[in-house]
Order: C-alpha cells, then sequence, then structure tokens
C-alpha cells in the first residue's frame, strides 16, 4: 500500500514494449506506467514553457552509464550544466553503477544536438541522491551556459508553474510542466513535492522556475499515484556543487566506503531525531506499545478480518518514505516499526498460546547473501521497565561492502496475558552498531502496562 | 525316510534367506557331487563341474572333503576353497557352495541349536500397543484441535479421522510387503509395532520438547528437535529393515547411521552457509504461556549489552566476504 517514490533512471521495458534501448531492470518493483510519458503532450505547453525550452535546450544532457565491456548502457538519467567549466548535476542513482563498480561502468553524456563525450565523478551525495560530474573535455560544452540556481532559501511561491525537464524512457528530451507544492510532508528528508509527471529517465534533470532557475532536480514519482512527483531541493545541489566543484575525480576504485560515511552521517541524525521524538501511545487497554510519531512516519492499521470466532487482532505499520538508493539491489537509512495486538478470549488459552507462538515464529530475519551477511541474534526473557515480561530478540546483519552498516531487527512479545498479548518488531536499515544498541533500548523501554498490574494477569 | 536311524547326515539346497528347500539323505559314505548323473548328489548347475567334489568318511570317523577338478572351486562356510583341495569338516552345519548351488550339509552327530521363539508379535504386547494408539491419536487430537477455531465445521476432522489410519496402514501394509517377500510372512502388526510407538515418540518430541525449552528459556533445547526428530526416524527406518532382513542387523544399523550422518552434514553444510549457524531458525519460536514461564526475567539492559559479542562476530563475517569476492571481481556475475 505504502510506496516509495520510483526511482526514474531506468525505463521500465515491461510497459513499453516497443522501447528497447533504456533497457536496464526496472530498479522498482512498480513499473513505469505505459502512458506516463503523454503527459508531456497531453498538456498543451505554455508560452513560458517553449521559452523554457529554448533556454534550457543546450544545458540538459543525457546521461549515460554503460558497461566498458559491452559499451550497452545498464542506466540512463538525465543531468544538466551548472558551470561553464562544464560541471554536471545529476541523480546519485543515475551513476550508481558506475560509483560502486566503476572498473566496469563508464559515464558519457549526449546533448539534445546529438555531441557526445565522456563523463567523471567529481563528487555526490548518497543522501540527498545527487551527484557531481564533470565533462572531460571542457572545451567540448563551453559556451552552452549553466542553469542558474535560485537565490538560496527562497521557494517559489505554492502553486507556481515550475518545469522538469529531461529524456523520459529515452525517447527524447522532454519538458513537463507542473506546480510547485513545497516540501512533501513526513519527509525525514526535504524532499519536493512537484504536481507533474515524471517518467523513468527524467532523473536527474533540472527542475525550474519560470525564469529558468533552478528549484530542484528530478528524483523519483509515486506510481499508485497521478502527478505526484518528487525533486531534491536546489539547496543540496548547490552544497554538493561548492563542495565537489574544485575536487580530484574520484579514482577508479569503489566508492562504498565514502557511501558508509555518508550514511553513517544520515543515520546519526536519523537516530538521534528518532530517539529524541519519542513514542506515542498506541491506545491499547493493557498494554503500553512503542508506536512512532508521525513526524516522519506513516502508520497504517488493519483489523483481524479472519473468522469473529477466532483470534482478534489489530494491525499497525509505520514505515518511512524517505530512504536511501544504494545500488539497484539495494535501498536503505530507514526504520519501520509494526506490531499487532492480540485479543484471545474467543479461543481460550490453549489456542491463544498456539496462535501467539505462530505468530511470534514466522518473523523472516533474512539470510546470507552478497550484500548483508546471515543475522546474529541475542534473545532474552526480560522484564520491561514497570515488570511486564517480554520475550526479546535482537538480531544484527552487517552490510558486507558497507563498513560500520548495519540491519537492525527487534521483535518483542509479551508473555503475561493467557489470552492476550502484543507483538511488536522494530527494523533499523543502515546504523551503526551504537544506533543498533541505543534503538534496540529506546524500543524494548517503550513496552509496558498502561496501569501496573500483577504478572499473573 | 523309512529308518531315520540309516541316516547319517541330510543334504539341503539352501535359499538366500537360510531356508532350505529339496533335501537329500546320505545313508552311506562317500558322498560324490557333481552335474553328472553318476553323482550321489546331482547338481544340475551349468557353474558345477561333472565330478565337483567328493565327501568321504575318513579311518578314525572323521569327514573330509575334497574338491576335485573343476573350473570354479567351492565355497566351504564362507571361504573359497580352490580345485583340488582337502580339508576336514566339522562343525553342526557345514555350508557348501557349487557353483550357484548352496547346500547345507547337517551331520547326525551335530549338536542342534535350541528351538528359537517366533518374533511375530513385535517388540511390544497388544496391550501397550493399544495405549500408544489411544496415546498418538490423543495428541493428533488435540493438535488438531488447538489448530482450529471454536465451532469448526465437523468437516475440518475428516483429514485427521481419515488420514492417519490409512497412513499407518499404507505404511504398515507397505512393510509388511517386504516382510513377505523377504521373510515369507506378512507381518503387518509387527511393523506397526514399530511404527505406531515410533510415531508417538517424534509427536512428542514435535509437540513437547518446544514447549519444554520455552518454559526453561533454553533455545538450544528448541533448536535440538530436529536433530532428535531425525534420530527417532533413523530408529523407526532401522527397526522395520530389521524386521525384514534381520539377518542383516548390522548392516541395517550401519546403513542407518550413515543416512543419518549424510542428513545431518547436508542440512548443517546449508545452514551454515545460508544462516551461519547450524540451525535455520533465527530464534526460539515459541512462548511460554504465563503458568510455563519458569525462569526470572532479566532486565532489558542485559539484552542490549548481549548485543556487544556480536560486533565482533559480524566483522569476522564481513572481512570473510571481503576475502571471498574481492572488489575487482565484483560485477562479474
Amino acid at each position: 500500500m505504502v510506496m516509495m517514490g520510483a526511482p526514474l533512471s531506468r525505463a521500465a521495458t515491461a510497459a513499453r514494449a516497443a522501447a528497447p534501448v533504456a533497457s536496464a531492470p526496472a530498479s522498482s518493483p512498480t513499473p513505469a506506467p505505459a502512458a506516463a510519458s503523454q503527459a508531456g503532450s497531453d498538456v498543451p505547453l505554455s508560452g513560458t514553457g517553449q521559452h523554457i525550452y529554448a533556454q534550457m535546450r543546450p544545458r540538459l544532457l543525457q546521461v549515460r552509464t554503460l558497461l566498458k565491456t559491452q559499451d550497452s548502457q545498464s542506466s540512463v538519467g538525465s543531468g544538466f550544466l551548472v558551470t561553464e567549466q562544464g560541471h554536471v548535476i545529476t541523480n546519485y542513482h543515475v551513476i550508481s553503477d558506475h560509483a560502486l563498480r566503476p572498473k566496469q561502468h563508464r559515464l558519457v553524456y549526449a546533448t539534445i544536438d546529438g555531441q557526445q563525450g565522456a563523463l567523471r565523478l567529481l563528487a555526490f551525495d548518497v543522501v540527498h541522491d545527487l551527484a557531481l560530474l564533470q565533462v572531460v573535455d571542457a572545451k567540448a560544452l563551453r559556451d552552452r551556459g549553466a542553469v542558474p540556481f535560485r537565490e538560496p532559501g527562497q521557494a517559489p511561491a505554492r502553486g507556481a508553474r515550475i518545469y522538469s525537464l529531461g529524456n523520459p524512457l529515452d525517447v527524447g528530451f522532454a519538458v513537463t510542466e507542473g506546480s510547485y507544492n513545497g516540501l512533501v510532508e513526513r519527509s525525514f528528508l526535504p524532499t519536493l513535492f512537484f504536481g507533474g509527471s515524471l517518467s523513468a529517465g527524467m532523473s536527474g534533470g533540472p527542475a525550474v522556475d519560470e525564469q529558468g532557475r533552478l528549484v530542484g532536480i528530478n528524483v523519483a514519482a509515486r506510481r499508485d499515484g497521478e502527478q505526484v512527483s518528487y525533486l531534491v531541493p536546489a539547496d543540496a545541489a548547490r552544497a554538493l556543487l561548492a563542495r565537489g566543484r574544485n575536487a580530484t575525480p574520484v579514482a577508479d576504485e569503489p566508492a562504498h566506503a565514502e557511501v558508509a560515511r555518508q550514511l553513517l552521517e544520515h543515520e546519526a541524525a536519523l537516530t538521534q531525531a528518532f530517539i529524541a521524538q519519542g513514542w506515542r501511545p498506541a491506545g491499547h487497554a493493557r498494554y503500553r506499545v512503542p508506536v512512532p510519531k508521525e513526524s516522519f512516519m506513516r502508520c497504517w492499521g488493519q483489523g483481524s478480518q479472519g473468522s469473529v470466532r477466532g483470534l482478534q487482532f489489530e494491525r499497525s505499520d509505520c514505515v518511512m518514505d524517505t530512504r536511501i538508493f544504494i545500488s539497484s539491489a539495494q535501498v536503505t537509512g530507514y526504520f519501520t516499526e509494526r506490531h499487532e495486538t492480540y485479543d484471545g478470549s474467543r479461543i481460550g488459552a490453549l489456542r491463544f498460546a498456539q496462535r501467539h507462538s505462530g505468530s511470534f515464529g514466522n518473523e523472516p530475519m533474512g539470510q546470507n547473501n552478497r550484500w548483508l551477511t546471515a543475522p546474529q541474534c541475542v534473545e532474552k526473557t526480560v522484564a520491561a521497565q514497570d515488570g511486564l515480561p517480554l520475550r526479546a530478540v535482537v538480531c544484527l546483519r552487517a552490510h558486507k561492502k558497507l563498513p560500520g552498516l548495519h540491519d537492525l531487527s527487534v521483535l518483542v512479545a509479551t508473555l503475561d496475558g493467557s489470552v492476550a498479548g502484543v507483538q511488536g518488531r522494530f527494523d533499523a536499515h543502515g546504523v551503526s552498531f551504537e544506533s543498533a544498541q541505543r534503538l534496540a533500548k529506546h524500543y524494548l523501554d517503550g513496552f509496558g502496562w498502561t496501569a501496573p498490574k500483577t504478572a499473573s494477569h | 525316510m523309512d529308518r531315520p536311524e540309516d541316516r547319517l547326515a541330510l543334504i539341503e539346497w539352501t535359499e538366500a534367506d537360510g531356508r532350505s528347500g529339496r533335501a537329500i539323505d546320505v545313508l552311506r559314505w562317500p558322498v560324490t557331487l557333481g552335474r553328472a548323473l553318476d553323482n550321489t548328489v546331482v547338481l544340475s548347475d551349468p557353474h558345477v563341474a561333472a565330478h565337483h567334489a567328493r565327501i568321504d568318511l575318513q579311518s578314525d570317523g572323521s569327514l573330509r572333503l575334497h574338491t576335485l577338478a573343476s573350473r570354479n572351486g567351492a565355497f566351504v562356510n564362507g571361504r573359497a576353497w580352490t580345485a583340488d583341495t582337502t580339508s576336514a569338516v566339522t562343525g553342526s552345519d557345514v555350508l557348501i557352495q557349487l557353483g550357484q548351488t548352496h547346500l547345507r550339509l547337517r551331520l547326525r552327530e551335530a549338536v542342534l541349536a535350541p528351538e528359537k521363539p517366533l518374533a511375530t508379535r513385535g517388540a511390544i504386547g497388544p496391550w501397550a500397543l493399544a495405549a500408544c494408539a489411544l496415546l498418538l491419536t490423543a495428541l493428533l487430537a488435540a493438535q488438531h484441535w488447538i489448530g482450529l477455531d471454536p465451532g469448526a465445521e465437523f468437516s475440518t476432522w475428516l483429514p485427521l479421522l481419515l488420514g492417519v489410519p490409512a497412513v499407518l496402514a499404507a505404511w504398515c501394509s507397505a512393510w509388511g510387503l517386504a516382510s513377505k517377500l523377504f521373510q515369507h510372512r506378512f507381518e503387518f502388526w509387527r511393523h506397526l509395532a514399530i511404527a505406531l510407538p515410533g510415531w508417538l515418540v517424534i509427536e512428542c518430541v514435535d509437540v513437547l520438547l518446544p514447549q519444554l525449552a520455552a518454559a526453561l528459556d533454553l533455545p538450544l533445547l528448541w533448536h535440538l528437535k530436529g536433530p532428535i526428530v531425525g534420530l527417532a526416524m533413523a530408529w523407526v527406518l532401522r527397526e522395520h529393515l530389521c524386521a525384514v532382513l534381520p539377518n542383516l542387523a548390522r548392516g541395517i544399523t550401519a546403513l542407518a547411521a550413515v543416512l543419518l550422518a549424510l542428513g545431518a552434514a547436508v542440512g548443517w553444510t546449508q545452514n551454515l552457509r545460508q544462516h551461519d549457524r547450524f540451525h535455520a531458525a533465527p530464534y526460539m519460536a515459541t512462548l511460554p504461556p504465563p503458568a510455563l514461564r519458569w525462569g526470572t526475567p532479566e532486565k532489558t539492559e542485559a539484552l542490549v549489552l548481549g548485543m556487544a559479542p556480536l560486533r565482533g562476530v559480524l566483522k569476522a563475517r564481513v572481512d570473510q566476504a571481503a576475502k571471498d569476492e574481492p572488489e575487482d571481481r565484483d560485477g562479474s556475475d
């Protein structure tokens, strides 16, 4: 039901039989809708749109990540010139294959008028999904100008027309008109809500105001809605440019260590903010259950749908919209919390015990794979601060390529009730070991009784 | 045989399972064996020579077996004799193999082994068997009942009511047929006396061990369920096979042990590769009901502190992975 925006760098061929070019496998389970690219043509462009397109045309690039051995493209996105020295901004997820496996992938650009050349990676901001590239032969794209930034901190008015540019689905360069809707609500990282269509392949392209100044960078779109698209605020690109414009190009070494460093910085801030905000009550009569405040998470509830004679339960799922793209196989940097409250008064103690155990037992913890180790778990029967007995399992997996990052899972079940109980699970993806310990403690401390009770019932 | 007192010895044709077929009385020595019709014992076996062996009475009263000119020689009590060998034959039963013919020479003076009891009844008596059946039924029914929501349709009981007897009957009939093949008896009840207690033991371990482990807060015991059930299954298999082929009991025990070891090795290797531990389940999944929770809960800090050793373990796994898949080979797939 809840999905993050799908990154836009890759076209989904499943929806477009006639598009063999942008043929990398879709990185998100949500395929781009077949009609997505029509939006640009359905909506008649205003005169401003024509003006914007003419102004931006020389500064727009298609950024391709090619497999070195066979020159076939592994990922296609858009980018744009931000300096006269050939500095190009695009999304990190457009060039992640090159950043993580530079020996296998190289970067090239293509302009609208058909000019092509090589690009090199100067710096990236994996958290905001941005990358700073530079044209290797700086002379090649001179005299094309640069996309100017808006004044820092000055957002367009809500509802203002903005224009997103890029090369959707590798079909051809396009300008898409939409509205500026401010920040996406309940997002941990500042993300702009663009009321327009973005398609795969437009990732990394600029979204500009009517004066042609940069508002944000195309990054993702929601596939479960219409014209709900996300932009990275221009300020993040400005900061990346300031930090990286004079950097020496990233060597031909995989950038895992730098990715991990940025992710650790992000998770430290996220953990800090998450613990600081505390829990909100779940509204259960008997138990205090830790449920995240919805400042940067969304929670969805669900009641028992089974037989009225069976176990009655209520379920709550809290997820973060903000997730950090590492590679097409991995996203991280987010927390989820889920719990179920059970009322077994209609089935009796024996049956309740069986259902309680059954539910506790079917929690997957993952297994050894290319990116993560097998989980290492500790388990104990513990007493919450007010004495509520809990069975608690803490599992940790380490990221094999990203030093210092772990995935934490905490599984908790109450043990005091013979016909009632709560089970909760908290997951933190991409956190340091210290944060994992703090979060585990924080989650366990969220459990208790609503009013002091004796352990007998 | 009109006059049993004239019988000096008996030569029997034996089958692979030790049963005897045709028999010939020996009324005088020597006895000659071979394919030619002038032998005392005529063996119509193409792997037997015309005059293959002779048994003589010595002057001192002992018997000697001579193998005559033959290509295949003989096996006497399992030992190979080449052609033209002479040796005394003693003992109660002498097993002689000429060509593909198995013979047993029984001597009049031999001491008889005591009578063996019939083994058709099986390891346990009918009352114990009935008790096992009752217990197993109760256990399965209780499990089924717990799995159902209150007020479930009667039809949900049919798989249990019909399935369990059908499965048991089919299982024991299959083994009974195997017994019929090798022991010439359809030993249904004997196999039932193996299968029923075996199933009961497996069911008890399956149901009760996790509860016990949860009550005592012993995850290690909980993870032992799989190996214990495997052991019980190997034991049941061994018992069935031994009932079918009692002469091969030692080989069957070895086979069951090898199968068990092989299964354990495959399972453990798989688990170590995927889960980095011997068992697949990451944690003890059974929760103790309040009345059966015998341990004392610890503080939450203890669990958080208990995470500390994981750091080094995970670090080692990451280092190992880096060694196994160096960066430059990354993406070769």
